[in-house]
């Protein structure tokens, strides 16, 4: 057993152990008492077969030994009560096991979930992390590695200690009548035969990990091809005209199934090599068994009945031995999924005092009531100052020195092309980001000062990728489980789905999409921005950002939600902030100023008219390449 | 290039021989490993000699361990041959099929069915139509290893394989009640699986990420997965509560039928001259019998089910490829003096009609007409657009000239010549498009553009398509130029950002070098300035051929000869931009609308 007191992937057997360990800890959090279950019904498990083998044995030397018909009786009573009892115990136990089960995979990616609603966003926003939560997401639901491995292999195990236990038990007793260097030879080989069988069942479990290794880049391949490209109907259109038939079929075979099929091919001849080696041994082992305890009883030494006791006992020796080492194997190198698990439940969380921690600005002190009720009613400045940022791990300055002063009740536009650093700037803002150098004061107070909850109270957003979720309207407009439904209508009325929610059969509760309940209603792209737009209405914040809010919305439906939002005041009271991005700059004309973002900076701030009258401004270049067309 | 679907019929299944060798290798090793300990007891109670001992363990013993090792190593071949059989066949031909599918059907709600139902049946070398051998094996061995052990208990007595065949039918009888109380919680289930799946799966907290925090949504979504994760969980101990109960009842069954075992052979065994040896094995058959009863209704369920992947695999399989479409006989005529075409050509699309039929959730079909009776004309050569509002059939239209959709009512002619008498992928040739979402390969950039597999690409070409597309200078940033692949998480290549992929599209268009080109809604994504630029590519992109373009922007179809207005199905205005504007109908409004905020006397706001 060299291979498992030394290294394997590259981490020691203590560090191995202590992976496992605090899995099996976490495990108890995601489904708590599972694994008390699973070890309890692995051990009862172990006792049925057994009961049944020493009863006959039993049976058998009475046979042929004292024919007493009391003793026969008893011995088949005892084993068919027993077997009886230990069968509706485990039963019971599978009962649980199966429920807690049913729930594994949609607990486990629940709990993820969970984690990342407490991430700092900048984290959620980053690639690393993204794809760290992909492959420990996909550990457990493509491949069942991972937290789910632990659970089946912690089952594995158990029975197969108390399988070995058991064995070896019932080896000494019974073969307590053969000499002693016989007994000892048996057990000698029978270990051996285990020795080997670990080995073939390791060698084994190495092809199908190796295999399983380079799938993962195949299968990616498959996947898109069978499940994103072919049957997408608008891609179905490319595929016939522009005959990218031999062109898939080709790439598809090359990089994906071939290598697959080669892989599969290897892992089933491994499976049959090794797999017979293994068998041979063991096979080998109860023949001997069989033959030595045979000679033994024809010379009259052993009793008849130990023959089938012994035989069983060594051979499931043997197979619980290799067993627990395959176990062992797989939830070695198991253990590299469940490193990703940790990496991921490890992301610090958002904490609450950040900004002290960091050194921004002053302690944030919570608002009192009344300081919290005077901001949500009226914000009076929001001012840039110098204000720069590149994202995490990238160098490049993505904002360079913004310094801007938006007042209360004003309406501003932020402009630009594609890249220029619009929906950054909001997000710094919304203090989704922290600066890298300057600050944000909102009345006069570094943001990053207020509590976090307090400060995003504030707000009222609508961003480019907003998320509705398919529970019902209502609480979707009002982001919570209980809310108020006349204002839930209102806001819906406000942002022109009024119509909409009058032909909904059960109104507010009527759920959204068909993902969550079979009778949702469907969203267009308009009527979801809508219903987003109508959710910021009702949280009521004093600044609202909209970014690119109209961008799925035809002429009309844009003109109507235009009118709500900046013409007719309605929604924007006194002391109001709202903040706009728009690609379409016909937006501009309704705002009070207008600020053009150009690679980062700040070019231009000004109303609609100044702005325009600048000749060689970046405004005027952008205003002229839409207005061209409708001039 | 092999063409995978034609030899596909000889291969759904795979190799038959192997299950029957399969299954008589797992007869052959149960029977020997019943009949070893029976000989070793008989030796041993005949107090026959060592020698003689040793000499049947050897024989009996050598047999025993070839059939061991020979079982896995046969099971593990069927598995195999069916897995090779899925990467190097059936798949292929499922992707095949799909891409020659007529896309009327591959688009339609049935089409979609059928093709996933398949895609189902071939999507895992564990699962699906795979494990059709492997079950068929499973079914054989228990039916054999049924037929073997009764035959043995016969020998007992009759009586016993009759009252084992009622107990199992007992057993039966209770599965079959518990499975239908599990059914009837079976609807409840999948609901209460929908929606957790849905808050499992459908929301990760990333892309939402901005919303839940800023809308303190946490505390909603989190009581919303606690409620979905109580109510399944509820479903579930209610299911395991039926399961318990079937459970305790076969072990009551059990108790019985090894209490009565014992009983008779321990009668027997005083009464009759029953040896040591015969009272195990007879032991061991009554235990057994019941396990190859129970693998047998298995077998049988499990083979109708991957029986059911391969009909599904099947079934999409044989669909048709290619329409019959109205006005065959005509065409044929054509398609035999074969159709000389004048490049770039016309239309003409005469009493257009056609129907999309919407399958609702409850199963109901619906109607929906897009285009009624519509008469349009493209002369060869000419700029056509098309606006309208969303759902006014432009998309349709199009469609139905790529001859992806075929008219329900009237008939199509493409320079003269009934659009049927071109075969389908030659009267493909003819167009070039970029469609709304167009998307990419992960193959490399320069695949991409020329989706040319002979490994031909004409360099020449491609560089110019990727001059004029305006695509030079991303592919100059690129360490590989055009020979780097797309799509990053597949082939660790590069992405392109909503421009790039509008101008790699429009490189992919002008390298096909067709004589029509259709344009729907290219631009959607993009900035102004760079919406402005790709215009005045287009522009130049187009000359010399026949064009059709569809664009929500009014603006931007003025570059072409005639503007067509789509409104509930047919064309309800026509002319060039200028002549529509006079007209002031509705497509005056429409642009009044949209241009409203660009006008620069300014009404209204100051």
């Amino acid at each position: 057993m060299k291979k498992i007191n030394g290294m394997k992937n590259g981490r020691s057997l203590a560090e191995d152990l202590g992976l496992i360990r605090r899995g099996l800890r976490e495990f108890d959090r995601i489904l708590p008492r599972q694994l008390a279950y699973v070890a309890g019904k692995s051990v009862l498990g172990v006792f049925c077969p057994y009961v049944a083998v020493i009863a006959m044995a039993g049976i058998l030397g009475e046979l042929t030994g004292g024919r007493s018909r009391e003793k026969l009786l008893l011995y088949a009573g005892l084993s068919v009560l027993l077997t009886f009892f230990l069968t509706i115990l485990k039963n019971i136990l599978e009962a649980r096991i199966s429920v807690g089960y049913s729930d594994l995979f949609a607990a486990h990616e629940i709990h993820l979930t969970d984690k990342a609603y407490d991430l700092p966003y900048e984290m959620l926003e980053s690639e690393e992390v993204r794809s760290l939560r992909d492959q420990v997401s996909g550990s457990i639901s493509v491949s069942g590695a991972g937290m789910a491995s632990l659970y089946w292999d912690m089952e594995a195990i158990c029975s197969g200690l108390s399988t070995a236990l058991t064995a070896l038990l019932l080896c000494i007793c019974y073969g307590a009548r053969l000499s002693g260097g016989l007994l000892a030879g048996i057990l000698v080989f029978a270990f051996g035969c285990a020795w080997i069988s670990c080995r073939m069942t390791s060698r084994r479990w190495d092809v199908s990990y190796r295999v399983f290794e380079q799938g993962a880049a195949y299968q990616r391949y498959g996947d898109y091809y069978t499940m994103n490209y072919l049957p997408d109907e608008n891609l179905g259109m490319d595929t016939r005209i522009f005959r990218q038939k031999q062109l898939v079929l080709e790439e598809s075979r090359k990089r994906c199934y071939e290598p697959f099929a080669r892989g599969k091919r290897k892992e089933m001849r491994a499976d049959s090599l090794y797999g017979s080696v293994k068998l041979l041994c063991t096979g080998l082992c109860g023949l001997a068994v069989y033959g030595l305890t045979a000679a033994q009883t024809l010379q009259g030494r052993v009793p008849i009945g130990e023959i089938l006791v012994l035989y069983s006992a060594v051979t499931s020796l043997i197979f619980s031995l290799s067993n627990i080492a395959e176990t062992f194997t797989d939830l070695r190198n198991n253990n590299i999924h469940l490193i990703h698990y940790f990496a991921y439940m490890d992301l610090p969380a958002e904490k609450p005092d950040q900004a002290q921690q960091n050194g921004y600005g002053q302690m944030p002190l919570p608002m009192t009531a009344g300081e919290l009720r005077q901001t949500a009613k009226s914000v009076q400045e929001i001012r840039f100052e110098h204000v720069s940022f590149s994202y995490p791990g990238s160098e490049e300055e993505v904002l360079r020195d913004i310094s801007l002063t938006i007042h209360g009740g004003e309406k501003l536009a932020i402009v630009g092309v594609n890249g220029s650093g619009k929906t950054t700037l909001i997000k710094l803002l919304c203090r989704l980001y922290r600066p890298t150098r300057g600050r944000i004061l909102l009345n006069g107070r570094d943001i990053q000062a207020y509590p976090q909850e307090d400060y995003w109270q504030l707000l009222s957003t609508v961003f480019q990728d907003f998320a509705l979720f398919a529970f019902s309207l209502g609480a979707n407009v009002a982001a919570a489980h209980g809310y108020d439904r006349q204002r839930a209508e209102t806001a819906l009325r406000r942002a022109g789905l009024g119509e909409k929610l009058a032909g909904l059969p059960r109104g507010l509760d009527q759920a959204l999409f068909t993902d969550y309940e079979p009778d949702g209603t469907e969203l267009s792209g308009g009527e979801a921005q809508k219903a987003a737009i109508a959710r910021a209405l009702y949280k009521n914040g004093p600044v609202l950002i909209l970014d690119e809010p109209t961008a799925a919305l035809d002429p009309y439906a844009e003109a109507a939600i235009y009118e709500m939002l900046f013409q007719r005041q309605e929604p924007v009271q006194q002391g109001r902030i709202l903040i706009s991005i728009s690609h379409r700059l016909s937006t501009c004309r309704f705002c009070d100023r207008i600020a053009v973002l150009q690679q980062g900076r700040l070019v231009q701030v000004g109303t609609h008219r100044q702005l325009v009258g600048e000749e060689s401004g970046a405004y005027r270049q952008l205003w002229q390449a839409q207005a061209e067309y409708y001039t | 290039m092999v063409k995978y679907q034609d030899s596909i019929e000889k291969y759904v299944v795979g190799n038959k021989l192997l299950p029957i060798l399969g299954s008589m290798v797992q007869i052959g090793f149960s029977l020997v490993t019943l009949y070893l300990p029976k000989m070793i007891l008989d030796c041993v109670t005949a107090q026959v000699s060592l020698q003689t001992l040793l000499i049947r363990l050897c024989l009996t013993g050598g047999l025993w361990l070839l059939l061991s090792v020979a079982d896995p190593a046969v099971h593990n071949a069927i598995t195999s041959h069916a897995q090779t059989q899925l990467y190097t066949r059936w798949i292929p031909a499922w992707e095949e099929k799909t891409m020659d599918l007529d896309y009327e059907l591959f688009a339609s709600h049935q089409g979609k069915i059928l093709m996933e139902k398949a895609r189902g049946a071939v999507s895992s070398p564990n699962w699906g139509m795979v494990t059709y051998l492997p079950r068929l094996t499973a079914l054989l061995e228990a039916a054999g290893g049924l037929l073997a052990y009764s035959t043995i208990l016969c020998m007992l007595h009759p009586l016993v394989v009759l009252a084992l065949l009622l107990l199992f039918g007992m057993e039966l009888g209770c599965s079959i009640r518990t499975e239908r109380k599990k059914q009837s919680l079976k609807t409840e289930k999948a609901e209460a699986g929908r929606k957790l799946n849905y808050i499992a799966y459908g929301t990760r907290g990333l892309q939402e990420g901005k919303d839940i925090r800023i809308y303190h949504m946490a505390g909603w979504l989190r009581e919303m997965a606690r409620l979905a994760l109580e109510h399944k969980r509820g479903l579930e101990q209610r299911t395991a509560g039926y399961e318990l109960q079937r459970l305790l009842f076969s072990g009551s069954l059990i108790l019985v039928r090894d209490g009565c075992a014992y009983g008779y052979l321990l009668y027997s065994f005083f009464h009759s001259n029953m040896s040591v040896g015969d009272f195990s094995l007879y032991f061991a058959a009554i235990t057994g019998l019941g396990g190859w009863l129970s693998r047998l209704t298995e077998g049988i369920s499990k083979l109708q089910e991957a029986g059911n992947f391969v009909k599904d695999y099947r079934e999409y399989m044989e669909l048709g490829e290619e329409k019959t479409a109205p006005g065959k006989a005509e065409a044929l005529l054509y398609q035999k003096a074969g159709p000389e075409l004048q490049l770039p050509p016309g239309f003409r699309l005469q009493d257009i009609s056609y129907a999309y039929t919407e399958v609702r959730e409850d199963g109901r079909e619906e109607k929906h007409q897009v285009l009624e009776h519509l008469h349009l004309e493209i002369a060869p050569g000419e700029k056509l657009a098309i606006v309208g509002e969303n759902g006014a059939g432009k998309t349709t239209l199009i469609k139905l000239l790529c001859g992806l959709l075929h008219p329900q009512q009237g008939r199509i002619e493409v320079g003269g010549i009934p659009r049927e008498a071109f075969a389908p992928e030659e009267y493909y040739q003819l167009f070039s498009a970029v469609f709304q979402s167009s998307g990419v390969l992960p193959v490399s950039i320069a695949d991409n553009i020329a989706l040319n597999t002979t490994g031909s690409i004409d360099r020449e070409r491609l560089q110019r398509c990727i001059r004029v597309a305006g695509l030079e200078e991303k592919l100059r940033s690129l360490p590989r130029g055009e020979d780097t692949c797309l799509i990053r998480r597949i082939t660790g290549g590069t992405e392109l950002s909503g421009g790039q992929l509008q101008r790699l599209l429009l490189a992919r268009a002008l390298y096909k070098e067709a004589p029509v080109l259709i344009l729907d809604e290219p631009t959607a994504a993009l900035d102004p300035l760079a919406e402005q630029e790709i215009y005045r590519q287009y522009q130049q992109f187009m000359a010399g051929k026949t064009a059709v373009f569809i664009s929500h922007r009014l603006a931007s179809t003025r570059f072409c000869d005639r503007i067509i207005l789509l409104e509930e199905g047919r064309i309800a205005e026509s002319g060039t931009h200028e002549q529509l504007l006079a007209r002031g109908g509705k497509y005056a409004e429409m642009f009044r609308v949209q241009s409203q905020y660009y006008q620069e006397k300014e009404e209204g706001k100051a």
